[in-house]
């Protein structure tokens, strides 16, 4: 008796939370919904408005530009802080560095855009370098940019995090291995690599809110219509949003949704079978 | 290895050394600096190029950004008033909500458990366009468009909080509960004299992230406010550096400040919460 009232006050202390993304969240979602399968006078469609979606090529290219954005920065964003976080782990009275290595977190993103422009532009540092004159932001390279700005932006949290994980290993067990007669290489792989999984989960999480925030940047250094390769959805969903264009906006918003609830499912299942998370 | 890391963290203090030292120059050497950034055409009217000069060391080392920006346009002062108008409930809301969500997470036993959370994932990492109509609709609704409740209910009520709370309470050992449910402790007294103590350092953290993300907000005021009076600095500083740009480093540098004192003064406690939520 008494466990199951204790059981229900454990639930009262989720309720706020709970109620807050209900209605702020779910509830205004599933409404919004309706857009999804309306015309603009609001006759019902069907799936008209998501085969025209897939059909534009608007759509197409900036869903590509997300994933292929994901696909390579999001690694990289986890491989760079790892390797210099063992680096660093290592180093004594360097560890100060880390600190730097935040920086870019308080640095306003008006400023950041504005010194990527002076980088970029044509009248920038690097044509200036090269002696070419070349608006940088307006050429393919806009993409590895992008990439650049996200990973200069994000390292230093992860930073953060690959230090912590790495502290987390016992010393003990680099010990044991040297005893045994295993190389620095075979360490790190059997070692710090496997020891450094754990510490991936909130990794990878925060990498891949923060690669949907790219788009603050690119906003700002290239306004509603940035160079192509560099149109994301989030430029897509802003300028439906613009142009009123509401079953425009809310289909994507929900194929988004979608492919990202998948995604989550398969992984926290994933998390889950290899406890990883616990 | 060490010089090349060393390097790397040069290149990364170099904008910020940049904004502060700048921010002492006169407005007129930055249009001359860097002014040609923005209106790029300018080189075809005259027939050379002005490139983008970065400087260290201003010419002459002056306040007169300061100057205007506290002195001559005390609308900046309003704006970063709006910036902790907005912040500070969204850090309050995610610290309440976020604590005590996660100790439910902890102590709830239901096989709903892990379906809500993973729901509570997929809507912390959803963009915020894709949650803008929702927003805008729940918003409308309830009648606070154009204030700045319309950013801070939904972005305090956001599950980012109760995800990086239950990161770091992971890490507290279920035998101290336990212990304590045996000497008759109920969920209340576990929460504030267990729970919430040892995971001081995931609060920490959970305040400067959350304060770090709201303080740098700009899609949110862009959408929901109409009164540009109502704007927060992030927003201003864009329109800033698009029209005025000798005000850029000084304005930068005034938007800093509380994000500085505030990573400097819970750095150490930030590191705690980082290393629970990396542990489990």
């Amino acid at each position: 008796m008494s466990s199951i009232r204790k059981n229900i006050t454990a639930f009262l202390f989720i309720v706020p939370g709970f109620a807050g993304v209900a209605l702020f969240y779910v509830i205004p979602f599933i409404m919004s919904l309706s857009y999804a399968t309306t015309d603009r006078s609001g006759n019902f469609v069907g799936i008209a408005n998501f085969i025209n979606l897939f059909e534009s090529e608007a759509f197409r290219l900036a869903s590509w530009n997300t994933f292929r954005f994901m696909i390579i920065a999001i690694p990289i964003n986890i491989i760079i802080p790892l390797f210099i976080a063992c680096l660093l782990f290592n180093m004594q009275g360097l560890k100060w560095l880390k600190t730097v290595f935040m920086s870019p977190l308080v640095i306003p993103t008006a400023s950041i855009a504005f010194f990527f422009q002076s980088l970029f532009m044509s009248n920038g540092l690097l044509s200036r370098l090269l002696n070419n004159n070349v608006d940088w932001l307006q050429t393919d390279h806009a993409f590895s940019i992008a990439v650049g700005l996200y990973v200069w932006k994000n390292l230093g949290f992860n930073l953060v995090l690959a230090l912590a994980a790495r502290a987390n290993i016992p010393k003990d067990y680099y010990e044991w291995a040297t005893v045994e007669g295993m190389g620095e290489i075979r360490m790190f792989f059997k070692i710090t690599v496997i020891y450094l999984i754990p510490g991936l989960f909130i990794m990878f999480v925060m990498s891949f809110i923060n690669s949907f925030r790219i788009y603050r940047e690119l906003y700002m250094l290239a306004g509603n219509y940035p160079h192509q390769s560099i149109y994301m959805l989030q430029h897509y969903m802003n300028n439906q949003f613009l142009w009123l264009n509401r079953q425009n906006l809310t289909t994507s918003a929900f194929i988004t949704t979608l492919a990202i609830s998948a995604f989550m499912v398969i992984f926290f299942i994933i998390d889950k079978k290899t406890e990883f998370g616990e | 290895m060490k010089i090349f890391l060393v390097a790397l963290a040069f290149i990364y203090i170099i904008p910020l050394l940049i904004i502060f030292t700048n921010s002492f120059m006169s407005m007129g050497e930055i249009a001359r600096n860097y002014g040609a950034t923005h209106d790029y055409f300018d080189h075809e009217l005259i027939g050379q190029i002005s490139w983008v000069q970065y400087k260290l060391i201003p010419e002459i080392i002056t306040l007169s950004q300061y100057h205007t920006l506290l002195f001559k346009t005390p609308m900046y002062l309003d704006f970063f008033i709006n910036s902790i108008r907005l912040t500070l409930p969204i850090v309050i809301m995610h610290i309440v909500i976020g604590s005590t969500a996660a100790y439910g997470f902890m102590v709830w036993q239901s096989r709903f458990k892990e379906i809500i959370f993973c729901a509570y994932i997929i809507v912390m990492v959803l963009p915020f366009q894709a949650t803008l109509v929702p927003n805008f609709i729940m918003a409308d609704a309830l009648g606070i468009l154009n204030t700045h409740a319309s950013i801070i209910l939904p972005l305090g009520f956001s599950p980012f909080a109760v995800f990086i709370m239950r990161q770091c309470m992971k890490g507290i050992p279920v035998n101290i509960f336990e212990a304590a449910q045996i000497d008759g402790a109920n969920h209340a007294q576990q929460f504030f004299h267990i729970a919430m103590p040892m995971a001081k350092g995931g609060a920490a953290s959970l305040i400067i992230l959350t304060f770090a993300d709201s303080w740098a907000m700009v899609e949110h005021p862009m959408v929901f406010l109409r009164d540009s009076a109502l704007e927060p600095l992030s927003v201003v500083l864009y329109r800033i550096g698009q029209d005025n740009i000798g005000l850029i480093f000084a304005a930068s540098v005034f938007y800093m400040l509380p994000m500085i004192w505030i990573f400097l003064y819970g750095q150490e406690y930030f590191e705690q919460g980082v290393k629970l939520s990396a542990l489990k």
